[in-house]
């Protein structure tokens, strides 16, 4: 009984290589700085998400609402500020940031610029970065002092390719899928995040995969998919497009060529704004074609068993999440990358 | 000693606060004016700016800040009282219970109860600071719940959200709405900077709830709340005291927003930061004066506070604050009152904060701004 007024000793940290002691009714980030840790850090109030930690081993109580600064994807993978977040166990710390960002930056140069439909362009850069499909860059434009961060749709030595959705009133879009800035030097960050890495565990061939992605998400997704087709040819794959308008669909060539070399691919363009006027197009918003697909009797079933890759805007991968809780979906067998609202 | 410094406002103003204002006659002006005097007398004295340590009883200091929280209702109550009739009945019963006559004939015309108003707003301007210190508290959920009372009370509840996550990541930056520009005056900044800070707290609520899907007009938006608590003393105020209670309650209110936002006016005067870049003690004026420090809550230690705003109050202050503005907050709000002298004195102060403390960046910021300046033949 009286062991409850006892003072607990505190929990113990590692962040990389160096052990650290973190008190129970501190944050994180104070415990780390008490102890002379040389941490990314500014704000301390939860705002400018420079202490962004991975808890890559134990757990952490945020005290705020994350849902305004982080997204989806990187609260699934645990991802807290270290400003607001107490240790309810021992944890390892990974941190987001590095402690100089701009020593980090790296210089890339636009080399081209291809439309893929009326307001998404892929935008081919050459860089030494080293970079993955299913990685994230930031990007920063010559005069801007805050970045953007593009998802990487294609890598070969030395180049990489990110899908920018043009925007009206989007100055980076606007400035990244201009042709007059071809040639142009911009900054580039290092790589980060890995969507799709979930498809590493899932080694049998049999396992299915159910992606879905919003408007410019495509590429992003389509060479994850790649991905895995490469190392099993007849893993089962279906992709779900969501569209507003017929229009807006792009990559089509490839998707064709990708349901000719293997088998078990399939996909749908969703098109939510326009009814259905071919056999891959569907009259339809995305969360409810799943609906349908976990209620129908035969056929094209989802059971809950399947692996969902889900990439595009909050409010879809909202969405589709609210589909997945419904059917009782367990939360390893989702991974989520979401962009702008 | 280092306990009875914080408890000036709890032990002594506000008592005098309430007594005053249930007094009547000109008492509330008497206060007033004392109140101002002390601020001018007392705060030619400094601190010596080390750092103080709470020692074992830091839940008296925490404590002060509830005991204040409650006083506040009682303030606005008193207000409320006079301005409804009913202090009469209310002191009549006190004569007979302390036996003092006098007490039943207080009188109250309608110039000294808009006086005891304005009296109260001045002093509850404090609530803001005390929401301030509490809604910083993040890892206390009883602390953050009595920091957003304080707000409600004096009907600025937007606050807990705008400084949080706006004013201290975008301080010293033309994004943040409570940050004075060089050249502005207090005047456009209070109705700039009142104005800009809903639409900031709102924007933010917005893009949270968007993200979650969720609608921003139901109570997951953590504005309405707040909004809610101060339509509620709206209420109790026109239950209590009808039209004049409404007149007063919002007396109160706006005399206290006008006086934060005169204090928010002074902290960050002119200041510039690269958007993005780490928040340095120099980005805030700081003041070491002692009176202005023990009843505000070391507020006026505001560069230690955005360097480090997870620090308790009675811990804030550095001997090392870089840029200082001297003789307390009133007597700076004072000054500003007067633009010309205002921009004239902080001219030579800002020159010194460019030439000692400005990063490249930030003088080359300021430079553009001469530029504009010049083109626009300011």
């Amino acid at each position: 009984m009286l062991s409850f007024f006892k003072k607990k000793p505190p929990f113990v940290g590692q962040v990389g290589s160096t052990p650290c002691q973190l008190h129970r009714k501190n944050t994180i980030l104070d415990s780390l700085l008490e102890q002379g840790l040389d941490v990314p850090y500014s704000c301390q109030v939860g705002a400018c998400q420079k202490c962004l930690v991975k808890i890559a081993h134990g757990q952490a109580r945020s005290l705020i609402d994350l849902s305004h600064c982080l997204t989806p994807s990187q609260i699934a993978q645990g991802y807290v500020l270290a400003c607001q977040a107490v240790p309810q166990s021992d944890v390892h710390l990974d941190f987001l940031h590095k402690l100089d960002e701009t020593t980090n930056l790296l210089s890339a140069r636009i080399e081209h610029i291809e439309p893929m439909n009326e307001y998404i362009s892929r935008v081919t850069l050459s860089s030494l970065c080293a970079t993955q499909v299913g990685q994230s860059v930031t990007l920063t434009i010559p005069g801007a002092t805050d970045g953007r961060s593009y998802s990487i749709v294609s890598t070969s030595p030395g180049r990489l390719a990110v899908d920018v959705a043009r925007r009206e009133s989007g100055f980076y879009s606007q400035w990244l899928s201009n042709n007059a800035h071809i040639h142009q030097e911009l900054s580039i960050s290092a790589a980060f995040g890995q969507f799709g890495a979930s498809l590493n565990d899932l080694s049998k061939e049999t396992d299915r995969c159910v992606a879905v992605a919003g408007g410019s998400g495509l590429g992003m997704v389509l060479g994850v998919l790649e991905d895995r087709l490469r190392k099993y040819p007849k893993a089962s794959v279906l992709l779900m497009h969501a569209v507003r308008y017929s229009s807006h669909g792009y990559d089509e060539i490839r998707l064709e060529a990708m349901k000719k070399q293997y088998p078990a691919f399939d996909y749908r363009v969703a098109i939510s704004r326009e009814p259905s006027s071919s056999s891959a197009t569907a009259g339809e918003r995305v969360p409810a074609i799943l609906h349908e697909m976990f209620r129908a009797k035969e056929g094209d079933r989802l059971k809950g068993t399947e692996r969902f890759l889900m990439c595009g805007s909050q409010s879809l991968v909202n969405a589709c999440l609210d589909v997945l809780r419904i059917h009782a979906v367990k939360k390893h067998q989702w991974e989520i990358e979401s962009f702008g609202k | 000693m280092k306990y009875l410094r914080f408890s000036a406002v709890p032990l002594f103003y506000m008592p005098l606060l309430v007594l005053s204002t249930l007094w009547g006659g000109w008492a509330p002006l008497l206060n007033l004016l004392f109140i101002f005097a002390c601020y001018f007398v007392l705060d030619r004295f400094s601190d010596r700016g080390d750092v103080q340590d709470a020692g074992r009883w830091s839940f008296v200091l925490d404590g002060l800040m509830y005991v204040y929280i409650v006083q506040s209702l009682i303030a606005v109550g008193a207000v409320l009282l006079v301005s409804g009739g009913h202090a009469h009945d209310a002191m009549q019963a006190l004569a007979r219970l302390v036996d003092m006559p006098v007490l039943a004939e207080r009188q109250w015309t309608l110039v000294q109860i808009v006086i005891a108003s304005v009296s109260t707003g001045f002093v509850l301007s404090i609530n803001m600071v005390v929401g301030h210190e509490l809604t910083h508290r993040t890892i206390s959920k009883l602390d953050m719940a009595a920091g957003n009372l304080a707000l409600a009370i004096v009907a600025d509840s937007q606050f807990a959200i705008s400084h949080v996550h706006c004013h201290h990541k975008n301080v010293a930056t033309t994004q943040d709405a409570a940050t004075a520009r060089r050249g502005e005056s207090i005047y456009r900044f209070i109705v700039r900077s009142s104005w800009e800070q809903y639409v900031e707290a709102w924007a933010f609520e917005k893009a949270r709830l968007n993200r979650l899907s969720r609608s921003v007009y139901g109570l997951g938006n953590r504005l309405i709340p707040g909004f809610i608590l101060t339509l509620l003393i709206t209420a109790i105020s026109i239950y209590v005291a009808g039209v004049m209670g409404f007149a007063c309650y919002l007396i109160v209110v706006v005399t206290s927003k006008v006086t934060y936002e005169c204090t928010n006016y002074i902290q960050h005067y002119g200041l510039v930061r690269v958007p993005g870049s780490k928040v340095r003690p120099a980005h805030s004026w700081d003041c070491r004066s002692m009176f202005s420090s023990a009843v505000l809550l070391n507020l006026t230690r505001h560069s230690d506070h955005h360097a480090n705003p997870n620090k308790k109050y009675w811990s804030l202050g550095s001997l090392e604050s870089p840029v200082l503005i001297e003789c307390g907050y009133v007597v700076q709000i004072v000054r500003s009152l007067f633009p010309r002298y205002w921009f004239r004195v902080m001219e030579r102060k800002l020159e010194h904060w460019e030439n000692r403390h400005a990063t490249a960046e930030e003088v080359a910021i300021m430079s553009e701004q001469r530029r504009q300046w010049r083109k626009q033949n300011v």
